[in-house]
């Protein structure tokens, strides 16, 4: 069964279409990448799905299925419970899913006492069984948002996401704006996830070279339309089109040494 | 925008409205005539008269050049201790700044009110005097925002840049720091106005600012004060005419509040990388 | 070939217990391409804020051209304006939102023309005409010299960056993660920019980044910073080399 379905989404703007006719599916413990520049709407196209689309975008065609079931059909109340338990955002901005006065165990456990009926001490254990996965140290729990560093935070978001047990993980350039070691650390702790918990990845990014290290799917955005889909294997070492073939030209290498 | 626009046109028409109308009164507002006293409105006194048989009319009027003229005067002259002092601190940083602070903490360990009855009460009555201890009260909040903002904006990368471009400090503190800090003080200043005119009643009722028979709102307030259950129009007058002026300035500085911060929104939304 | 800049045993503290920078030093010579990788943390950006005087340095020295700079001392950092030049990891914090971006292109040649902006004033007509030239040199279009900053996207504000960087025709371009903020196909595009100009007005820089690829793609001599060190330097053909720090190698292997 797949996680996530996609099929003929179209997302309109009073400036035109943002995406057109957009299909992706993502299986069980399988990582899809959805690559573009920025601006390709691939951003736009994951909040639509967790329905947080700002007001002035709207789905003007298409269905998205998650387990099966029309997510559009659902009623707003309803979807939001999908969101955070089921469906878990990891973002770019980690800064800004954290309050900043709130030490970190204490935000956690809100959000398990959200989504769960869990006592105290099984959710105290749950916080730190979840930061331990991400490698972070016990320590952690007391710690307040701005004592951390921002790899530091992005585990913690992951903590957080992971706690609940959700079947899709929709991340959006988790690492772009984190160095090498720290996105190592998350792309890592992300693929042993998929493997254990067998939930599935939307990956949206611009590196193609985690894209080449995680994904099993790939899928090209541009301009709202897709250009190529399929095995990342396939499609990042033996390009059909030249868009693709221009984005992976454009990654600098260590080896190839540009004219 | 266009509601802000339309209060600030409005303010000012009502400023320019105080400025001219005396000129059209026939009475005299210092005039006392016993015999007049506490009369209801009539053809020759449009809003009656006071205790002391003065026009109302005449005297809100002249009156509302005085509170409204005094506060205005306040508050430029405030700005104009205010703005020097936090581009020195916020901008040179170090000793200076460290002064100013352990100053404008003491200032701000009491109430503004306190500290201007205190001052009023040491230096004496008079409209002078008033205007020192309303002065050295309003001014700190002015130069500490111009100090945040120009410390905020003091590192940022487009400052770094100019500086290496060989823009000169002057320039750079007018030019590019400024700015920022003026659209704050626009609308912290314009909210102070209301404040102001109050602050300026208050220390006029209980006798410590306009001196008597000086028109004056507050004043005012306090002289009408005893004949209220006969002439409540001798106190209501003025008490209305001060609420108006307080809830414009209230609502042009909250328009023009929000009006900088969604322009601010604007230019974030915009940006696409 | 003459050394631009030479930067020695550069220490800085954050407070008494915590040093950023330890013994840093680095030598610059004109027309070189110098880069500097760290991960972040490692005190880059720090030294580089200390390389262009907007930080004090603890202790050492930096001499520009021969002559000692320092940054509290305001006639030594007559010298370094409109010869040492800078670009930014965010375009957007790099310019002026309030002020048209013709105006903040043309700062750098506004205030370094010795007869202030009189001169400039009375000759409107030709200050366009080199806004537009700078602007065609690193690929804008010319009417964008009317908009503002929000309008423009980030792969354009930064080649506004350059042109204002390039336009005083300097010495030394100091460059902090100047395509980080930017996508893989944007990034290419601002790479090859920098080096036609390099190879056009002939200056030097320092590229400091996270990224190898990139900055063996743009430097000719490589120094790797670590812990506010600097732990390696090597010229670019030899990162492979078995002399490397293992630290180096360890890089090397990640983006392998």
């Amino acid at each position: 069964m797949t996680i996530l379905e996609i099929k003929g989404l179209t997302l309109a703007s009073k400036q035109g279409y943002i995406v057109r006719d957009f299909e992706l599916s993502v299986g069980v413990g399988m990582c899809h990448a959805l690559i573009g520049e920025s601006g390709s709407g691939k951003s736009m196209t994951s909040l639509a799905i967790g329905d947080l689309l700002p007001s002035s975008v709207r789905i003007s065609a298409g269905d998205i299925r998650f387990l099966g079931r029309s997510l559009l059909s659902l009623s707003t109340v309803q979807r939001e419970r999908l969101r955070g338990k089921d469906i878990a955002y990891i973002l770019q901005e980690y800064a800004g899913a954290l309050t900043p006065f709130i030490p970190i165990g204490k935000q956690l456990d809100e959000t398990l006492r959200a989504h769960s009926v869990l006592d105290r001490k099984l959710r105290k254990e749950c916080i730190l069984q979840a930061l331990e996965y991400t490698r972070l140290p016990d320590r952690m729990y007391d710690r307040y948002p701005f004592q951390l560093s921002g790899g530091q935070m992005q585990r913690v978001s992951l903590a957080a996401a992971l706690m609940l047990k959700p079947k899709l993980f929709i991340m959006d350039e988790p690492t772009t704006a984190l160095d090498r070691t720290n996105a190592i650390e998350i792309l890592r702790i992300i693929s042993n996830l998929k493997e254990q918990t067998n939930c599935g990845i939307l990956l949206i990014s611009h590196d193609l070279r985690n894209v080449k290290r995680y994904a099993d799917d790939v899928t090209v955005i541009k301009e709202g339309q897709i250009v190529e889909s399929g095995p990342t294997q396939r499609i990042l070492s033996a390009p059909a089109q030249t868009y693709t073939k221009r984005l992976l030209a454009a990654v600098p290498s260590l080896r190839i040494r540009p004219s | 925008m266009n509601k802000a626009r339309f209060l600030v046109v409005f303010f000012f028409g009502m400023l320019m409205v105080l400025v001219v109308l005396p000129e059209f009164m026939h009475q005299d507002p210092l005039m006392v005539n016993l015999k007049q006293k506490l009369q209801p409105p009539s053809v020759d006194h449009l809003l009656g008269t006071d205790g002391l048989g003065r026009d109302l009319m005449s005297r809100l009027v002249y009156g509302g050049r005085n509170t409204v003229g005094t506060s205005l005067v306040i508050l430029i002259l405030s700005l104009g201790v205010g703005i020097p002092v936090g581009i020195f601190a916020g901008y040179a940083g170090g000793v200076i700044d460290r002064i100013f602070m352990r100053v404008s903490d003491s200032f701000l360990a009491f109430p503004d009110y306190i500290t201007a009855i205190v001052l009023t009460g040491l230096l004496g009555p008079g409209v002078i005097n008033l205007m020192i201890a309303i002065v050295a009260v309003k001014w700190i909040a002015y130069a500490r925002l111009v100090r945040a903002s120009l410390m905020a904006e003091k590192d940022k990368d487009y400052i770094h840049s100019a500086r290496l471009s060989g823009v000169p400090s002057v320039h750079l503190v007018v030019k590019h720091l400024m700015p920022a800090a003026l659209s704050q003080l626009i609308v912290v200043a314009t909210l102070d106005i209301g404040k102001i005119i109050l602050m300026i009643a208050a220390l006029s009722y209980i006798g410590l600012g306009l001196q008597p028979p000086t028109p004056e709102w507050g004043a005012m307030l306090n002289e009408g004060r005893a004949y209220f259950h006969n002439a409540p129009l001798a106190m209501v007058i003025p008490g209305v005419a001060i609420m108006v002026f307080v809830l414009l300035s209230n609502l042009m500085g909250d328009e023009l509040q929000d009006g900088l911060q969604r322009g601010q929104k604007g230019e974030q939304n915009h940006d696409h990388s | 070939m003459n050394n631009i800049l030479v930067a020695q045993n550069i220490e800085k503290y954050y407070s008494s217990k915590e040093k950023v920078l330890h013994q840093i030093s680095i030598t610059i010579r004109s027309g070189e391409s110098v880069g500097l990788i760290g991960e972040s943390g490692c005190g880059k950006s720090t030294l580089a804020r200390c390389l262009l005087l907007t930080q004090n340095i603890d202790s050492g020295s930096i001499m520009y051209q021969g002559t000692p700079v320092r940054a509290t001392d305001r006639s030594s950092f007559k010298k370094y304006k409109g010869s040492v030049q800078a670009v930014f990891q965010n375009p957007t914090g790099a310019l002026n939102p309030r002020i048209r971006l013709l105006n903040s292109l043309m700062e750098p040649l506004d205030h370094l023309h010795r007869r202030g902006w009189f001169y400039i004033k009375k000759n409107q007509h030709q200050r366009k005409e080199v806004a537009a030239h700078l602007l065609e040199l690193v690929g804008l279009s010319p009417d964008l010299m009317n908009r503002y900053p929000h309008e423009l996207s980030g792969g354009q504000k930064q080649r506004l960056c350059i042109a204002r960087a390039i336009s005083v025709e300097p010495n030394l371009i100091i460059m902090d993660e100047p395509t980080s903020n930017l996508d893989a196909l944007i990034q290419s595009e601002i790479l090859d920019l920098l080096r036609t100009l390099q190879k056009r007005l002939d200056f030097s820089y320092l590229f400091i980044s996270h990224d190898l690829p990139v900055v063996q793609q743009m430097c000719d001599r490589i120094l790797v910073m670590r812990k506010g060190q600097i732990v390696d330097e090597y010229m670019k053909e030899e990162l492979f080399d078995t002399k490397r720090h293992p630290y180096t190698q360890q890089l090397a292997k990640w983006y392998d």
